[in-house]
């Protein structure tokens, strides 16, 4: 009985995957760019979603795993001139460390804590790199493309660039459908539900979070190490201001926490708005984008305050009421 | 052999003593009845044996392990676990996931869990609700859930928190039922928080009386309710909690 | 050295005392409803925007028009309140977390689109200069506010202590519910913690742009001190908030003195998670 609205979802959400695949290939050059652009933020939508949505722990600040991945390939490659591949391993290995590390003291928090620790976390990073020469302080770090090949992680043509952040939204996605229907998926969910319940039930608190926040941590890392890389520069404003925190939190927000979809939507929804706004109204500076932008998200949370998916679920639940009354 | 040895437990909050210095054993396949009268410390007791809270001092042994240091879940793993007075149900998942997330202790399988899940719907007399949502359920259905979500962590100690407050009288025959074929069919051993007197005693070979956080009384539950201690415990707390009412009716 | 110290202890109590102000219509809005309130620091953006105003076409200094402006950010409270706020306070706190970040960009549209993102201050306020005490030198217009915002931090705490009013709102952020059952107009309650609290935010900023400039942004800045601020403090307790304010600004004070200025919010935030490691509520939070 489960299995229907799960199914439409997972349906929707293949769709929207070969759309995304299919359509680049048709588009100009900076049609592919706003293609990678908004895949590489829906991963980080995916994967913020494993630790905010389903584990219910809000990251306000999840913009650090972002450009701890992006600064760490950045020094392995130009720095000691490794091979971006092993750039991209640093990256995700720092990100555990580093989600590890501040996992150990604040996933014990309650909720209001956590927030603003996640937040805390998020500035003294900024300052940290601003303030860090080695890594050219404000003015970021250049990487020079040498070889373009696969080997390499650099590419001539854009399409490959796309393909490769592709490649990534599979993987997250995959690893979120496994998430929903794993253990860890209903411990998860049982914490984010009544954490002293599950404790009861033999649920540990503290390992469950914090595999859901490693793994939501190198995920986004491997999109600040494939930023460095599309990009070839990196600097402080590019990788942890929280302006990269709060649309990677609005884009679970808008779409619906907690659901495989959800942040995908939000992707699709965010994106688009921010990119098209900034490009018709950006340019004035007079803030029309953040005008819209704003009243959107109050709409959104006044008018559905589950998301997107809370109007799905809201369509198929009667049905299933009505069901269980039949039987 | 005691399952549970509980020994010379000691928790205070701030000035008051909630636990004083309380010794008890459970054997395997009892169902024991922990009465006393409101803020007896009944379930600070059982907050601190499932590592809720921290004891001052004293020991609690299970099944020959010294849950000194252990965490809830660890405790749980080992085979106790315990249901709380205001059921926790998660709401975003329906009946069967609830289960499910019992069933988990054991197996790393979904299907397994499921499966497990099933069986333990069957046995309470769920199995017709497994899809529902939690709002759907009346308070006897969430209370039965509660103990279902306990079952199904296969525990070898369960301690049952007020399942029966704010039910009917029909429905709390059929939480006695499900308690005796729990302790009859599964051979699990129970202690029992109750505030219904006519439910317990007969329910339970051996009863424990709390007073101020104190075991005032121990024994067959003849032997508890004509035991001038507990006369007293439960007059007093009468007396001091509804005063207006006998001031009214002797004047 | 020690007149060192002397000095940075009392520019950290100055600034301190301008945080805490900042943060207690923060924790004021929190203890109420349970609502945190990201676009706090973007009210106190609008109020300094609202002060430049006057200074700019009716040539009114901030020290003058202060009261104007406290009305209107009552005002715009007061909307934001019966618009937005009273819409999701049922919510789950996620949806609120992101309404008001939403409100808070929307603001700084606003504030773009009217004010431009240039970065304004009033060349010529009335409260310049320095004092010099004993080899100590303070800023004027430092001093006056701290002074200011220390007092009305004390009035609004006596105001929910001493008051009728305020035993109401005591009532209501204990268990709304049960305040209602005993004739307490929480929806009333409610819209007067909004507009006291986007007043407290009115006066901070009109006192700021005494000494301070101001630009769409500069409100993230006010946010995130403000929400360490009360989160430091421990969530709901309205003295707790007071205190970590002080703290904040004299460990900045500190920071700044004998670290690169970058560091600065390194290790006022850095104070916040070790705080936390050690003490999970906050300094006096509240126990539940």
């Amino acid at each position: 009985m489960k299995l229907p609205r799960k199914f439409t979802e997972y349906a929707i959400l293949i769709i929207i995957i070969v759309t995304i695949f299919i359509v680049p290939h048709f588009v100009s050059s900076f049609g592919i760019h706003f293609f990678i652009i908004l895949t590489m933020y829906a991963i980080m939508a995916i994967a913020w979603n494993w630790v905010g949505g389903y584990a219910g722990q809000v990251s306000v600040g999840h913009a650090v795993y972002f450009g701890i991945g992006a600064y760490s390939t950045a020094i392995v490659q130009e720095m000691f001139k490794l091979n971006p591949w092993f750039g991209l391993l640093t990256g995700v290995l720092v990100a555990l460390l580093f989600s590890l590390a501040v996992g150990l003291p604040t996933l014990r928090l309650s909720g209001r804590y956590f927030v603003i620790s996640t937040l805390a976390i998020g500035e003294i990073m900024y300052s940290l790199v601003m303030g860090w020469d080695f890594v050219g302080g404000g003015g970021g770090i250049y990487i020079k493309k040498i070889f373009y090949s696969f080997r390499s992680l650099t590419f001539t043509n854009i399409i490959s660039y796309f393909y490769l952040i592709f490649a990534f939204f599979l993987l997250s996605t995959v690893l979120t459908i496994w998430l929903e229907n794993s253990k860890l998926g209903f411990y998860l969910r049982a914490i984010k539900g009544d954490d002293e319940g599950a404790r009861a039930l033999g649920v540990d608190l503290r390992t469950n979070k914090q595999i859901a926040l490693s793994m939501s941590a190198m995920m986004t890392a491997i999109c600040g190490v494939f930023w460095v890389n599309y990009a070839s520069f990196i600097d402080p404003e590019s990788a942890f201001i929280n302006t990269i925190s709060v649309r990677i939190l609005l884009m679970a927000a808008v779409g619906g926490t907690g659901t495989a979809l959800g942040p995908v939507l939000g992707a699709l929804i965010i994106i688009p708005l921010t990119e098209s706004s900034r490009v018709l109204f950006g340019s004035s500076g007079r803030g029309l984008d953040l005008l819209i932008y704003g009243f959107l998200i109050m709409i959104i949370a006044v008018a559905q305050p589950r998301g997107i998916m809370g109007l799905f679920n809201r369509l198929s639940k009667p049905q299933k009421i009505d069901q269980e009354l039949i039987t | 052999m005691g399952l549970l040895q509980i020994r010379e437990l000691n928790k205070r909050f701030g000035g008051v003593k909630a636990l004083d210095c309380v010794d008890l054993e459970v054997n395997q396949g009892e169902i024991v009845g922990l009465i006393g009268p409101n803020g007896a410390g009944k379930s600070t007791l059982f907050a601190v044996i499932t590592a809720y809270l921290k004891s001052d001092n004293g020991n609690v042994i299970f099944n020959g392990i010294n849950l000194q240091g252990l965490r809830t879940d660890q405790i749980a793993k080992l085979g106790m676990v315990r249901t709380f007075q205001i059921v926790r149900p998660i709401k975003e998942m329906n009946v069967r996931e609830n289960i499910m997330v019992g069933a988990f202790i054991n197996t790393n399988k979904v299907s397994l869990a499921n499966k497990i899940a099933y069986e333990t719907l069957d046995f309470i007399g769920m199995s017709e609700k497994s899809e529902y949502n939690i709002s759907a359920l009346t308070l006897a259905d969430k209370k039965r859930l509660e103990v279902g979500r306990a079952l199904a962590t296969s525990p070898k100690l369960i301690l049952l928190d007020e399942v029966m407050a704010g039910l009917t009288p029909s429905e709390s025959h059929d939480a006695v039922k499900l308690i005796r074929r729990i302790n009859d069919e599964l051979k699990i051993t129970l202690i029992i928080v109750e505030h219904v007197m006519e439910v317990i005693m007969p329910l339970s070979k051996k009863i424990v009386v709390l007073d101020y956080g104190a075991k005032i009384a121990e024994g067959t539950p003849h032997e508890v309710s004509i035991n001038p201690l507990v006369i007293s415990a439960y007059l007093g707390s009468f007396d001091a909690k509804s005063g207006v009412k006998l001031h009214d009716s002797t004047s | 050295m020690s007149d060192v110290i002397i000095q940075l202890v009392l520019s950290g109590i100055l600034w301190g005392s301008v945080y805490a102000l900042i943060a207690s219509g923060l924790t004021l809005i929190y203890s109420m409803m349970s609502i945190i309130n990201f676009a706090h620091g973007d009210l106190l953006m609008l109020a300094m925007y609202f002060a430049f105003t006057f200074f700019l076409k009716f040539n009114i200094d901030p020290i003058y028009s202060f009261p104007v402006v406290i009305i209107l950010l009552g005002v715009v409270g007061f909307i934001i309140y019966k618009i937005l706020i009273r819409r999701v306070i049922e919510a789950p706190m996620f949806a609120q977390v992101f309404c008001t970040f939403g409100l808070g960009v929307f603001i700084q549209g606003l504030a773009q689109f009217i004010w431009s993102p240039i970065y304004r201050n009033i060349p010529t306020p009335v409260l310049s200069g320095v004092w010099r005490i004993m080899g100590i030198s303070v800023s004027k217009s430092q001093v006056i506010t701290a002074i200011v915002a220390i007092s009305a931090a004390l009035l609004t705490y006596i105001f929910i202590t001493k008051t009728k009013t305020g035993w109401s709102m005591l009532a209501v952020s204990q268990d709304s519910e049960a305040a209602a059952l005993m004739g307490i107009p929480v929806e009333k309650i409610y819209s007067l913690t909004w507009i006291l609290g986007a007043a407290l935010i009115g006066l901070a900023g009109s006192f700021m742009m005494e000494f301070y400039y101001v630009y769409p942004t500069v409100g993230t800045v006010f946010s995130n001190i403000a929400l360490i601020t009360i989160a430091l403090g421990g969530f709901g307790s309205i003295e707790g908030a007071f205190l970590a304010g002080l703290i904040v600004g004299v460990v900045e004070s500190f920071s700044g003195f004998f670290l690169p200025s970058m560091l600065k919010p390194v290790i006022v935030f850095s104070l916040y998670l070790v705080v936390i490691t050690v003490r999970p509520k906050g300094l006096l939070g509240r126990v539940s």
